[in-house]
């Protein structure tokens, strides 16, 4: 079985936060946090840095990119919304080395799905954060259950998916071993899926980074 | 015949000192069960939820230990209930967490 390790690879630190937000996550025994760097100074970022190499944590910058870059920068993870897959040609598919992330339930059309679902190589990354927001939002307004959940369901149960928590709020962080609970209660999966959950396996970090 | 009777129960473990966090779940949880898993009545009235020495335990049957979990994530990461934190289930989740330990 190979090592697991705990990670939440969407995270927004900014100077205010960056404290209490990483304290929470090294308690949590997460060793990876990835955070968008939009808005952020580079002595914001340099002081963030600083923090989790103190802790232990391993930090990676996420950069938002339209097209997919070939050469790859150290210590970045890119950001693929998931709906601009459309715009990239299927034979280069192969050459994403990223999580597609999903922003907004909405985004996940048929025909974007579509596209995802059969390439075996293509991660999804899911930020729990907005997903838990639509779900509790649409309970009460009556609306259906969206579909991009069965695409989720999948995705999580072929160990394509990664679950990472899209918050600035320290409050809304979930523990992995709650992430884990609540992703197995919603897709209603009955066997854990080694690494499906904001865990990866060391070989899938590794050629990312 | 006391034994048999817990037989098929599990336990949701959380440290909180909000005692009024037991109202708040429970008015959300029933519409957020039903929107989710369609079901409600009889499988909400055999969900207890006990506060108790800043301990929150969830007693719920073993087949919907993991939907009551997730509906309690859904509420703490919306921040709808706050000052939650998990503990540990009854239960360990085949192939996951660490092996023996339900802390």
């Amino acid at each position: 079985m190979s090592r697991k390790l705990y990670c939440d690879l969407y995270i927004k630190l900014n100077k205010k936060n960056y404290r209490v937000v990483l304290d929470k996550l090294y308690n949590y025994g997460v060793e990876y946090v990835g955070f968008p760097i939009d808005n952020l100074s580079f002595k914001d970022i340099e002081a963030i840095y600083k923090y989790g190499k103190d802790l232990g944590i391993k930090l990676f910058k996420r950069k938002n990119i339209k097209n997919i870059l070939l050469k790859k920068e150290e210590n970045v993870i890119y950001s693929l919304n998931i709906n601009d897959i459309i715009q990239i040609p299927a034979h280069k598919y192969g050459k994403i080395r990223f999580p597609l992330t999903i922003h907004r339930l909405e985004d996940v059309s048929y025909k974007v799905a579509r596209q995802v679902l059969p390439r075996k190589s293509l991660l999804v990354e899911v930020l729990y954060n907005n997903l838990f927001l639509t779900l509790y939002d649409n309970s009460t307004s009556g609306k259906d259950l969206p579909r991009a959940l069965y695409y989720l369901k999948y995705l999580a149960e072929n160990a394509r998916l990664i679950v990472s928590s899209g918050t600035d709020k320290v409050d809304h962080i979930l523990s992995p071993k709650e992430i884990i609970l609540s992703i197995m209660g919603l897709f209603k999966l009955r066997q854990y899926t080694e690494n499906f959950v904001s865990t990866l396996p060391i070989k899938v970090v590794k050629g990312w980074l | 015949m006391a034994v048999k009777k817990y037989k098929n129960k599990r336990y949701l473990f959380y440290l909180t000192s909000d005692t009024s966090i037991i109202k708040n779940i429970k008015e959300h949880f029933p519409t957020l069960y039903k929107y989710l898993f369609g079901a409600i009545d009889k499988s909400i009235l055999r969900i207890k939820f006990i506060y108790k020495n800043n301990f929150l335990i969830i007693q719920t049957d073993k087949d919907k230990l993991y939907n009551v979990g997730a509906i309690i994530s859904i509420l703490k990461a919306t921040g709808v209930i706050s000052n939650l934190e998990y503990l540990f289930t009854t239960t360990t989740i085949r192939k996951g967490l660490e092996k023996g330990s339900n802390v």
